[in-house]
């Protein structure tokens, strides 16, 4: 695995090292370009990639279109929630990721907060791996990720490494791993956690991420 | 393979095995695009050779041989006293399962 600036994690490490002893003759190169795909598989399944991304209201009384962008890498995929300073639930819809739509506009200047689910997006580090994810993702999941990785090879035609039951085996696999990791997400990894509260925190009674998450 | 004709010169000319080199290489991008995916940017255009030099052959460890076979195959296609098309055929066959079998 090419490493030239030394930054492979070892959670990606032992994933690929997982599926290279059950690919053989799997390429790197492939491995690479199939994970990306894996990565963006569990992150849109599982929720568990979030990010607050505060944005000014114009105060003109009429602008209700705001574009955003993630500072932490990755693309914005589904909005989860926008608070005004004071943490009240401001009313907003996302119809182009990226661009949050406000119900009403604002006649006075706000800082809002939106709070937005991502997934992995081009182009890839140094290494050829999704930048950003944060490696918790990677250390709490690594049988899901090396189960979608070796799936996801596994069902390619005519490989060395093609084995269409086998790939049904572990891509059911990663299926029930992204299932528990939006469970994960519902209860804030926090065991016997309800999926919502009240008061509310944060507008929403969903929380993106397990800090966020008040009972 | 190689033998000395009565010239001196080899059976095989380095221009024949550089050309069958090609051949191994566009069938291999054939049946298996993934040796020749390289990123940034991302391509799958397998690499073509004109000399004998020291070009690399950048190729997968683990293919090394398919394409040494190959290569020994289409070579022996040609027709010469010395082999049979039976064993080209076995080559290129050869080629096939090394690339796409276990």
């Amino acid at each position: 695995m090419a490493d030239p600036t030394g930054t492979v994690s070892a959670q990606i490490i032992r994933i690929f090292n997982n599926a290279r002893v059950k690919l053989p003759g799997a390429l790197d190169t492939a491995l690479q370009q199939e994970f990306f795909n894996v990565v963006d598989d569990f992150l849109r399944g599982s929720s568990l990639w979030s990010e607050k991304i505060g944005f000014t209201t114009a105060a003109d009384g009429v602008t209700v279109d705001y574009d955003i962008a993630p500072a932490a890498g990755g693309q914005i995929t589904t909005l989860v929630t926008v608070v005004n300073s004071g943490g009240a639930a401001v009313s907003a819809v996302m119809y182009t990721p990226g661009t949050i739509t406000l119900q009403f506009p604002d006649n006075q200047v706000e800082t809002l907060t939106a709070t937005v689910l991502k997934t992995v997006v081009d182009p890839t580090d140094n290494n050829n791996f999704p930048s950003g994810v944060p490696s918790w993702i990677y250390t709490k999941y690594v049988t899901a990720f090396t189960d979608g990785l070796v799936g996801r090879m596994m069902s390619h035609v005519a490989k060395p490494y093609s084995n269409l039951q086998l790939a049904a085996v572990h891509l059911q696999k990663f299926a029930g791993g992204i299932g528990g990791a939006y469970r994960d997400y519902l209860h804030a990894h926090t065991q016997g956690a309800q999926t919502w509260s009240f008061p509310v925190f944060d507008g929403s009674n969903l929380s993106s991420s397990p800090s966020e998450f008040h009972f | 393979m190689q033998d000395l004709g009565l010239g001196g010169n080899y059976r095989y000319q380095d221009t024949e095995i550089v050309s069958a080199l090609n051949d191994a290489l566009m069938e291999a991008r054939r049946l298996r695009p993934d040796l020749f995916l390289t990123s940034s940017p991302v391509t799958f255009t397998p690499p073509a050779f004109t000399n004998n030099d020291n070009t690399p052959v950048m190729i997968d460890f683990q293919y090394r041989m398919p394409i040494v076979t190959y290569m020994a195959g289409m070579i022996q296609l040609r027709d010469m006293e010395d082999v049979q098309d039976n064993r080209a055929t076995q080559f290129l066959a050869m080629f096939k399962q090394q690339l796409v079998g276990l």
